[in-house]
């Protein structure tokens, strides 16, 4: 009894393994939906055929920028793709309406996250060591 | 079908790329109007990083394609507003497209349309394809806009009310003599005897009348139309049958009317209409006879109630005059 129920358990997690890497390759169709929804007026309507062909231009898109700054980086000799690598490529790929709204965005995140980051490590105590009369290796001694 | 013309095909053409170029002018004004919008939120959003995508999900997507190389810690952020730009500009291109179509529901169709009428989307033309090959593009049918039947309008098509079944039950007997074919005009056909009964009453209504009598009715065997003197009583509440009780007591359905009527023969002539009596015999003086004095009889009935009548009035105005006279 014990090991059908244990085989049944693990085909069905191998199931939900398979699928889950099926879903990978694109990104949640309700959230698609909602930036949709952002960019047409409050009487528009969005067809769910609209939201699947969104879906799978959406991850098409970040392949093919992705790539094109991927091999950028490999020309280059660097194995980090970084915002800056994703900006020439769109800029290369025909999308310069992007570019100037996203190095606004990029060096507006830079520094926010520079000034977390900043803060975090002034709030780090830091250990110095207290130098009297020039011998560093002396220490006080009291009476 | 007709082959149209060199110039309707020019003029059909020209009609095609003015109404392409004048999407293209309206797509660029709204995208000009959607990067102005877009710069301005970025601006205003500076410290605020909350996204609609998941970064997760973004993450799993770049990861396939770039095994080798490595993302930099502002990367699947980049990557996600990247992403929230694009469905956004995608989706405005469709939705002028839309508009163009007098719709305000944006279809497969339209972000087809969209990626076809914008250079820099030539990329997922393989996207588009995919969809062909599954027959996707096609508009999804809008399950709001189908009208349902009400509730009470469904229980009344299957419950019957007594009003209804009433105005059912006065259709039946049906009154319409029914003639043989032209073909087959000696020959004698079995009506319902409500029928018959029916078409006796039109025949004596017509020699009242003192009309010609151009259709003859020749019973083989007396009948006894007296016999009859059901009651019809319907069945209340919901339930669907009628019954209809005869004089002995019997209930039976509507329609079994043998059963309704006992007494009547199934032994008679269809009447005639009036363009074919020749391939008649002639009436004989019997049955004449038998008419006139069914006749006479109805006629002495008549005379003998008015008579009645007139002299209950007439009892019931002395009546009236002695009661005045009194007080």
């Amino acid at each position: 009894m014990s090991e059908g129920f244990d085989g049944t358990e693990n085909g069905g997690g191998g199931g939900g393994g398979g699928v889950g890497k099926e879903q990978d390759r694109f990104l949640p169709i309700a959230n698609i939906g909602r930036i949709m929804r952002r960019a047409v007026p409050e009487n528009g309507k969005i067809a769910k055929d609209s939201k699947e062909s969104v879906q799978e231009c959406v991850s098409e898109f970040i392949s093919f920028i992705t790539s094109e700054a991927s091999d950028k980086c490999l020309k280059e000799k660097r194995k980090t793709i970084n915002g800056d690598d994703l900006i020439w490529s769109m800029g290369t790929l025909g999308f310069e309406d992007y570019v100037e709204p996203l190095k606004l965005y990029l060096r507006l995140y830079r520094e926010t996250e520079g000034d977390t980051k900043g803060s975090r490590a002034s709030e780090l105590p830091v250990k110095k060591d207290v130098v009297l009369n020039g011998d560093p290796g002396s220490s006080f001694e009291g009476m | 079908m007709a082959i149209p013309t060199k110039e309707e095909v020019e003029q059909n053409e020209e009609d095609n790329t003015f109404s392409r170029l004048q999407l293209l002018a309206q797509q660029r004004h709204a995208m000009e109007e959607f990067w102005r919008r877009s710069q301005e939120q970025i601006e205003a959003s500076a410290g605020n990083h909350e996204h609609i995508l998941p970064i997760d999900c973004v993450k799993n997507v770049i990861r396939p394609k770039n095994d080798a190389m490595m993302l930099s810690a502002d990367t699947p952020t980049f990557v996600t507003k990247l992403c929230e730009l694009f469905v956004q500009e995608l989706t405005l291109r469709a939705w002028v497209c839309a508009n163009s179509h007098n719709r305000d529901i944006i279809l497969g169709t339209d972000i087809a349309e969209a990626i076809t009428t914008t250079e820099s989307y030539h990329f997922l033309g393989n996207v588009l394809r995919s969809h062909k090959a599954l027959g996707s593009t096609a508009p999804d049918i809008d399950t709001s806009a189908r009208k349902h039947i009400k509730l009470d309008q469904m229980t009344s098509l299957y419950h019957p009310t007594q009003e209804m079944q009433a105005s059912r039950l006065a259709g039946y007997p049906p009154h319409v003599p029914i003639y043989p074919p032209i073909g087959q005009m000696g020959t004698q056909h079995k009506l319902s005897p409500f029928t018959f009964m029916m078409q006796g009453e039109s025949l004596l209504n017509m020699k009242r009348e003192k009309s010609l009598v151009n259709e003859v009715m020749v019973c083989t065997n007396k009948m006894s139309i007296n016999n009859f003197d059901g009651a019809t009583s319907i069945g209340g509440g919901s339930s669907s049958d009628v019954a209809i009780v005869v004089q002995q007591g019997e209930t039976t359905h509507p329609f079994s009317s043998q059963n309704a009527c006992p007494s009547l023969e199934d032994n008679y002539v269809v009447p005639m209409p009036t363009g074919h009596v020749q391939s008649f015999s002639p009436p004989t003086n019997i049955n004449v006879k038998k008419l006139h004095q069914e006749e006479k009889n109805i006629y002495s009935q008549d005379v003998a109630e008015e008579d009645m009548s007139n002299e209950s009035l007439e009892g019931s105005q002395k009546d009236e005059d002695l009661f005045l006279h009194e007080k």
